[in-house]
């Protein structure tokens, strides 16, 4: 008898250390499926100065940019090469015009949050995603619309945002008030505060 | 979509966390004031930790997370925390 | 229930905390395997120093890999009070745990154990007569219930299941019906009752099966045979989340107050 192995555990070089590849797509949440239509999904983006919202016409308004990327999960399953749809955080700053602020909170509906430097939002490849895999976003997923953030641990690619505040001070988050690292590099394995 | 069991699922790790048996403790929520057994409460596992929420108003109540094998307790939703049930039905 | 927290005044006085020592981990054996349903099986455990149970209590059960993986499952316990622990474990396809604990795990082999664990959906003997309903393997611990019954007490079961095949106890079940304290009703949910030759011979004869969901006819009648709701019978359900929230909705319309309804959901 070989006794207990757990779900087979394959590893490749591309992964960060501590990860375990996953073919499927693991729904993880904190709480209830926000099922939202289109029509009714909006993300307002402010500093408290200038704010902007985008509804979900303003937001195709820019075009679809398309990202294939690798994405991991703090609960040690990546996933390589996924494909998405959807537009530069950056590109959606420039339009309001967002000051130069150092941190931003992002808020779902559902009222999950997350605090990311605004330029991990900025600087990569973060962007406001609308597909998945060639195929609307499941809301299971955080469809119509999510934050992704793909070079950090994916609890930082809120689902179904719906608000991003650039704001002065960082503020904790919903697990990085739980215990959970501020910044969340999967490559620096940053999964718990004082990794 | 319903991805959540019911407390009973997590009383273990709570009442280890704790350090008192929490097998009939309840919880007074901050968000609606309702007051609930522990038992009673949402726990969301599907994800990487386990949250406890109201089942009266759906507000998280209590945050579980295990950090190198210690268990982190956010109690930011709750205003009382009791060892034993809920004393009267609560008045909404 | 008891009514306040778990601290007492010792003689000396001064306050004294029980010892948590059944929240720790414990090594348990697998002392016997029982196949109850093609992919569901019962683990009765050999653990040292057992504190024994409260029927409706569950354990969590961890699991280690050789590479220090673990993982950690909760699990009602089905066996009566005064039992060595035993857990029913239905196979979840694709599951990480169960299809191990069904399909690999020998009798000798040991899992980690912690508890009993629960004061909630638990029956103390307070509340009687006892009216189960269980969707699935929600049996489980409603098996515990009516293990800790008294004979001569009145006992009223309510299950469904897909077909007959995935019924979990229903040898026990039909012991206890013909032992007349045990009444059951079983809802087949995805299949047509089975006729009387089918049934003839098998544990199925002695249950009273009905096609289709459980209706509130059903349900009306097994409040009826608890003596009604005024009777304040102790009403469990367990099961899918669904099935408990449509349980408790069928409960409530025969005139139940659904805060005396003690629920337990998973998946
Ligand atoms: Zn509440």
């Amino acid at each position: 008898m070989a006794g207990f192995q757990g779900r087979p555990r394959e590893r490749d070089d591309r992964m960060p250390p501590g990860q375990y590849l996953t073919r499927d797509f693991p729904v993880l949440t904190a709480g209830p499926t926000e099922v939202l239509s289109p029509d009714e999904w909006q993300l307002t983006i402010t500093d408290g100065t200038s704010t902007g919202t985008f509804d979900w016409d303003g937001l195709h308004a820019f075009g679809l940019e398309t990202l294939t990327t690798d994405i991991h999960c703090v609960t040690h399953w990546s996933k390589l090469g996924t494909t998405w749809r959807g537009v530069r955080v950056s590109t959606l700053f420039d339009v309001v015009g967002v000051d130069d602020l150092p941190y931003a909170l992002v808020t779902s509906y559902g009222g999950y949050t997350t605090n990311l430097q605004v330029e991990d939002l900025v600087e990569r490849d973060a962007m406001i995603a609308v597909e998945f895999e060639g195929e609307p976003l499941e809301p299971e997923h955080g469809g119509p619309a999510r934050l992704l953030v793909p070079h950090l641990y994916l609890w930082k690619s809120a689902k179904w945002v719906s608000r991003i505040d650039l704001v002065e001070e960082d503020t904790p988050g919903f697990w990085e008030a739980a215990g959970y690292h501020n910044h969340g590099d999967p490559f620096l394995e940053q999964r718990y505060h004082g990794d | 979509m319903n991805h959540y069991v019911d407390g009973n699922a997590v009383l273990g790790a709570f009442s280890l966390a704790l350090g008192t048996d929490l097998s009939e403790g309840s919880l007074e929520c901050a968000g609606c004031g309702s007051s609930h057994a522990i038992a009673q409460t949402r726990v969301y596992l599907r994800c990487p930790g386990m949250v406890l929420r109201c089942p009266e108003c759906g507000g998280v109540e209590v945050v579980i997370v295990e950090i190198d094998h210690r268990l982190n307790v956010t109690l930011s939703g709750v205003l009382a925390l009791r060892v034993a049930p809920p004393r009267a039905s609560p008045t909404r | 229930m008891t009514d306040g927290p778990r601290l007492s005044g010792t003689r000396a006085g001064g306050l004294r905390v029980a010892p948590l020592v059944h929240l720790a981990w414990r090594k348990a054996a697998v002392d016997l395997v029982v196949e109850e349903t093609a992919d569901a099986h019962t683990l009765v455990l050999d653990v040292a120093g057992w504190p024994g149970s409260v029927a409706g209590q569950h354990v969590d059960v961890r699991l280690t890999a050789p590479d220090g993986y673990q993982a950690t499952r909760s699990y009602s316990l089905a066996s009566g009070p005064g039992e060595p622990p035993a857990l029913t474990v239905q196979e979840v396809p694709g599951g990480e745990v169960s299809p191990y604990l069904v399909r690999d795990i020998a009798v000798g082999e040991t899992v980690e154990l912690r508890g009993p664990i629960g004061g909630y959906f638990v029956w103390t003997g307070a509340r009687r007569p006892l009216l189960l309903v269980g969707g699935g393997s929600g049996l489980a611990p409603l098996r515990a219930m009516w293990r800790a019954a008294d004979p001569a007490e009145p006992v009223v079961v309510v299950a469904s299941v897909t077909e007959p095949a995935r019924l979990l106890y229903a040898v026990e079940l039909a012991e206890r019906v013909a032992a007349g304290n045990v009444s059951a009703t079983v809802h087949l949910s995805r299949a047509d009752v089975p006729d009387d030759a089918e049934r003839l011979g098998t544990p199925l004869q002695a249950l009273s099966l009905r096609t289709g969901r459980v209706a509130s006819t059903t349900v009306t009648q097994a409040l009826t045979a608890c003596g009604g709701t005024e009777a304040d019978p102790g009403v469990f359900v367990c099961g899918p989340t669904t099935f408990v929230e449509a349980m408790i909705h069928l409960l409530a319309g025969a005139g139940l107050d659904p805060r005396s309804i003690r629920a337990e959901r998973f998946g």
